[in-house]
């Protein structure tokens, strides 16, 4: 009898302990997909051992997508069936969509009131969509122009301030094997978002928010296109042999005198192992028309969490603990990994000493103010804006008459859209 | 066989034939400048890649380091594996289904073959989001299975078998029934040892076409692990920091094996069939 | 041969088989066409599984308006009425048509050429030969556009410095409306020439020196030997070139892709480049799909036409 008894005992304790094993085995598990490469690409794979140590029981793996498809066809066949991360990045251009699909979760419950305080109301306004917090914004980028500084003492000039001296500047440089300036030529969001601040310094637009019609049209924006087609005239490449002016490749080997692009830029042109840092290069705003004002665009990706997510929960819960909770991640981001403003109050006290380091002080003390958040157009607006930009750019086309076709496609885009903005 | 044996015996024939070689290698060169120009770009230091040079101005091997760390090994074994795996199975498929459209007289022969020509008109970009869903309803979502078996059934192969079975003569067929060889035997014994030249030319462009492919993989593929080599490539071009000189790197040595294996199986392509036999 | 008769005195029924009004069906028939159904099974069933199942989705999304995130909504034949009247599909699809009546009579033409010429070297070095021309093939699309990008660059591109030599001013290339679908398919063309060009080569070794050799002794020269002999016994094989690389010119998009984005000013907006913005840039899935059976409508008639005209390389 106790021998039975005994077998009984170790019976039923090997089992508690088998399935004690196989419940502490069972793991959340969140999918986490980014597009980042080299040092952001890192900071990002490195996210998910972390947040795994510090939370035994969940299970992030991190997955890297190749850029140029991130949003077109991995995203969009991914989530068309049903089988998207769990936590992802979202790019301010396609972020209604998203949002207005009921892709994305409602994160207003994991923002304590403490935490939306600490965001600037800007950044939190474009996460929000109905009242409901659907993203976690984490960077904000700005848009400058770079130039180098050898080129132009050679060429006795000074770095432009306005239009027609940017214009000018083009010209004089464009020698030889070395163009001149660099802005996007590849039609595409990239391409508006480099164009938007030459609109808006203007005082021009593209659609009126109140009234749901578009303004694309008038001095401002033919001038804006208008300047465009100058700036390719007088030098600004056709064509160019990296996948787009994002990437500083050409300004830091010396091919290019000047090029428009933004906060980003700084970490690469500082890091030795990319060879830039021998190119004296210097930074100043964005060149402004006469009668115009100073005005940069401001962008950044934002975080979303799936709505349809098996563990919604819990991924919400890491997305948050990256950005939205201690200000260490979003700090070694915006300052170390790369430079970015954060769009939280306490991230940008704590790194406040980097921001007047080097070409960051331009950006702080002469950029930042007039930065504009960037627009999130549905694509259909984007592409009418960007046809114009190619037709006065490259097919000769008069700047009002490319306006007004614009304007007229996206008024009749407008009339059957019922989205936010 | 026709051209090999053949000895130039005359003056005028030398000078042609010098000539004829002389044009071939120019031509060759015009071919090759851009490849020229990738392989150059692939020993530049990352600083250097884009000056575009022909003579680089400094050599470094750093991009082939650099890729050569990143697991490349890995990826190169999943190309390896996905690319052989179709190759040989498409390859038995397709020379069968050649062979019925060919030879064979059954009901309904020319609207299956119009059928099977038609999948070839339908754009990638539409069949993408249904296969996906497809597949992963099946189950097949990061698996290899995933990325080979829907690339097996492909109207192209069919195509071509089929039209090098029709230049066949009739006469071996009837010589081989007459003989009393099944419709099988006449296909696995006298089809199929005919057709070495094009079945090596369809494994190479299978073979390349797969181990050159990047959209489906990219999209079935989830995890670091099953990359393949163009989308381990493609990865590494990101928004900043890209190294381009690993992006040259990685590139030249995808196309290594892929030109040694030609060079290899070229020579089976072009040499023809015996046709002595029919007498 | 025994059996029954009907009273139209046709055969119904014998040892051998039975009608069913004009068909005999006999054991025989059945066991062959079987045979042939056998041997297509594998395929048959692959395609079906993999390519008619999708395909009949896209159909069927095609008459709904879906953006792949929230669910579809019918909407019938709507998506058909608004490509009729869209300019920028129409405009897309004479562009493709442009860049197919370009590109197929190239690559046909530069391909045959280089077959014949290789075919009249003798000696390891046609091999070699082989081997270089082949290689463009084995470039892939990422690593082709970077290179290309390079050698076609405005302002220190190879081809530039060479125009240079002969005076012509600096083009933009792939920057000139004018000239970027050209570009476009002279890359391509470079890619492929030297594969189809394996293919000739494959059949050309296929015929007999003695019929040059009798030719010749009759005092032809080289254009009539091409003419009557090499010409008609690549009947088949030139139907398979023609109807594939139109096919494939009708669908050029990876290319497009990665080295224009449809530009310049939608220069190079082919037919797919524009199924594919619809489908993945405005996420509006029914619409391309409805726009991609319009193309496949478009080439189906080419393609038949086509091969009706060469008769599906059938001898006799």
């Amino acid at each position: 009898m106790k021998k039975s008894l005994l077998w009984l005992a170790v019976l039923v304790l090997s089992v508690s302990m088998i399935a004690a094993f196989s419940m502490a085995a069972e793991k959340t598990k969140i999918t986490f997909w980014y597009f980042h490469s080299g040092v952001e690409g890192e900071f990002m794979a490195a996210l998910a051992d972390k947040y795994n140590k510090v939370n035994p029981n969940v299970e992030v793996t991190a997955v890297s997508i190749p850029q140029a498809d991130y949003m077109g066809v991995k995203l969009t066949t991914a989530f068309a069936g049903n089988a998207g991360p769990d936590v992802f990045f979202m790019s301010p251009g396609d972020f209604l969509k998203y949002a207005n699909s009921g892709l994305a979760l409602d994160l207003t419950s994991y923002y304590t009131d403490q935490l939306k305080a600490d965001f600037l109301p800007s950044a939190l306004d474009a996460v929000t969509v109905n009242g409901k917090i659907v993203g976690i914004p984490f960077e904000i980028e700005l848009l400058g122009l770079y130039y180098n500084k050898d080129m132009f003492a050679a060429a006795n000039v000074q770095p432009p301030k306005t239009w027609n001296e940017l214009i000018k500047a083009t010209k004089t440089l464009t020698k030889g094997k070395v163009a001149g300036l660099l802005i996007e030529p590849n039609k595409g969001y990239y391409q508006n978002f480099t164009w938007y601040p030459f609109l808006w310094q203007g005082g021009g637009g593209i659609i009126d928010v109140a009234t749901k019609k578009g303004i694309f049209e008038g001095p401002a924006v033919e001038n804006a296109l208008k300047l465009w087609g100058d700036l390719v005239k007088a030098g600004a490449p056709a064509k160019i042999t990296i996948p787009g002016t994002w990437d500083l490749s050409l300004l830091g080997q010396g091919n290019v005198a000047m090029q428009i692009c933004g906060t980003w830029a700084i970490a690469v042109l500082e890091d030795p192992k990319n060879g830039y840092s021998e190119t004296n290069i210097g930074l100043v705003p964005l060149p402004i028309p006469d009668n115009g004002k100073a005005a940069t665009d401001a962008g950044g990706w934002k975080f979303m969490v799936n709505a349809n997510s098996k563990n919604a929960d819990a991924a919400a819960k890491f997305a948050m603990w990256v950005f939205g909770g201690d200000t260490s991640l979003p700090l070694e981001w915006c300052t170390k990994t790369k430079f970015a403003y954060s769009p939280r109050k306490s991230v940008v006290e704590a790194g406040k000493d980097i921001y007047s380091k080097g070409l960051r002080k331009v950006f702080t003390d002469e950029i930042y103010d007039t930065a504009i958040g960037e627009p999130r157009y549905p694509s259909e607006i984007v592409n009418a804006v960007g046809d114009a930009l190619q037709e006065v750019m490259f097919a000769n086309a008069d700047p009002k008459a490319a306006a007004k076709k614009a304007n007229d496609i996206i008024n009749e885009f407008l009339k059957s859209f019922s989205g936010s903005m | 066989m026709n051209s090999e044996g053949k000895l130039i015996k005359n003056k005028n024939g030398q000078i042609l034939y010098c000539v004829k070689i002389l044009g071939g290698i120019i031509l060759g060169c015009l071919f090759l400048i851009p490849i020229y120009m990738l392989v150059v770009s692939s020993i530049k230091p990352t600083g250097e890649v884009f000056d575009l040079r022909f003579i680089p101005k400094t050599i470094s091997l750093n991009g082939y380091s650099l890729i050569l760390k990143q697991k490349f090994l890995r990826y190169f074994l999943n190309s390896l594996f996905i690319s052989t795996t179709v190759t040989i199975v498409a390859l038995v498929f397709h020379s069968m289904a050649g062979y019925a459209l060919a030879r064979l007289n059954f009901v309904g022969r020319n609207v299956v073959f119009i059928l099977i020509l038609s999948t070839l008109m339908i754009p990638f970009s539409v069949i993408l989001v249904p296969l996906f869903i497809l597949v992963k309803n099946f189950g097949w979502l990061n698996t290899f299975k995933g990325v080979i078996i829907p690339a097996i059934p492909h109207a192209y192969g069919i195509f071509l078998f089929r039209q090098f079975f029709l230049t066949i003569p009739k006469e071996l067929e009837e010589a081989a029934t007459l003989d009393g060889c099944s419709p099988f035997g006449i296909f696995m014994r006298i089809f199929l040892p005919l057709s070495k030249p094009i079945i090596i030319t369809l494994a190479t462009a299978f073979f390349i076409a797969n181990w050159n492919n990047y959209m489906w993989p990219m999209i079935v593929n989830q995890s670091q692990n099953k990359w393949v080599l163009q989308v381990a490539l493609a990865n590494y071009i990101g928004r900043t920091g890209t190294p381009w000189d690993a992006i040259m790197a990685g590139g030249v040595i995808t196309i290594i094996p892929i030109v040694i294996l030609f060079f290899v199986l070229q020579r089976y392509i072009v040499e023809g069939i015996k046709m002595s036999g029919i007498k | 041969m025994g059996g029954m008769i009907n009273n139209r005195g046709e055969m119904l029924m014998s040892s051998q088989g039975f009608a069913i009004g004009k068909f005999f069906i006999t054991k025989k028939r059945v066991e062959k066409n079987l045979f042939a159904y056998l041997m297509l099974a594998p395929d048959i069933i692959g395609l079906a599984i993999f390519i008619f199942i999708p395909v009949g989705v896209a159909l069927y999304v095609s008459l709904h308006e879906w953006n792949g995130i929230s669910p579809m909504k019918f909407i019938g034949l709507k998506n058909y009425a608004t490509l009729m009247l869209d300019s920028q599909w129409w405009h897309s699809v004479r562009i493709t048509i442009v860049y197919a009546l370009m590109f197929v009579p190239m690559v046909y033409c530069l391909s045959l050429l280089i077959a014949v010429f290789l075919n009249s070297i003798t000696g390891k070095i046609q091999g070699f030969l082989r081997t270089v021309y082949f290689v463009p093939f084995t470039v892939s699309t990422i690593v082709l556009s970077i290179i290309w990008l390079f050698m076609l660059d405005p302002r220190r591109g190879f081809v530039n410095e060479f125009l240079h030599i002969f005076g012509i001013p600096a083009q933009s290339f792939l920057g000139n409306p004018k000239q970027a679908l050209f570009c476009i398919e002279f890359i391509t063309a470079w890619t492929l020439i030297g594969y189809y060009s394996i293919i000739f080569l494959a059949v050309l070794k296929d015929i007999p020196v003695i019929y040059y050799e009798a030719a010749k002794l009759d005092g032809a020269n080289a254009f009539q030997l091409f003419k009557s002999i090499t010409f008609p016994m690549l009947k088949e094989v030139n139907v398979f070139v023609l109807v594939v690389t139109t096919i494939a010119s009708f669908q050029v998009f990876d290319q497009v892709k990665v080295m224009t984005n449809g530009g310049p000013a939608g220069a190079t907006n082919v037919a797919v480049f524009y199924i594919y913005t619809n489908a993945f840039d405005y996420l509006k899935l029914g619409y391309s799909s409805a726009l991609a059976f319009v193309l496949f409508v478009i080439m189906f008639v080419f393609s038949m036409m086509l091969l009706k005209i060469t008769r599906g390389g059938v001898r006799e």
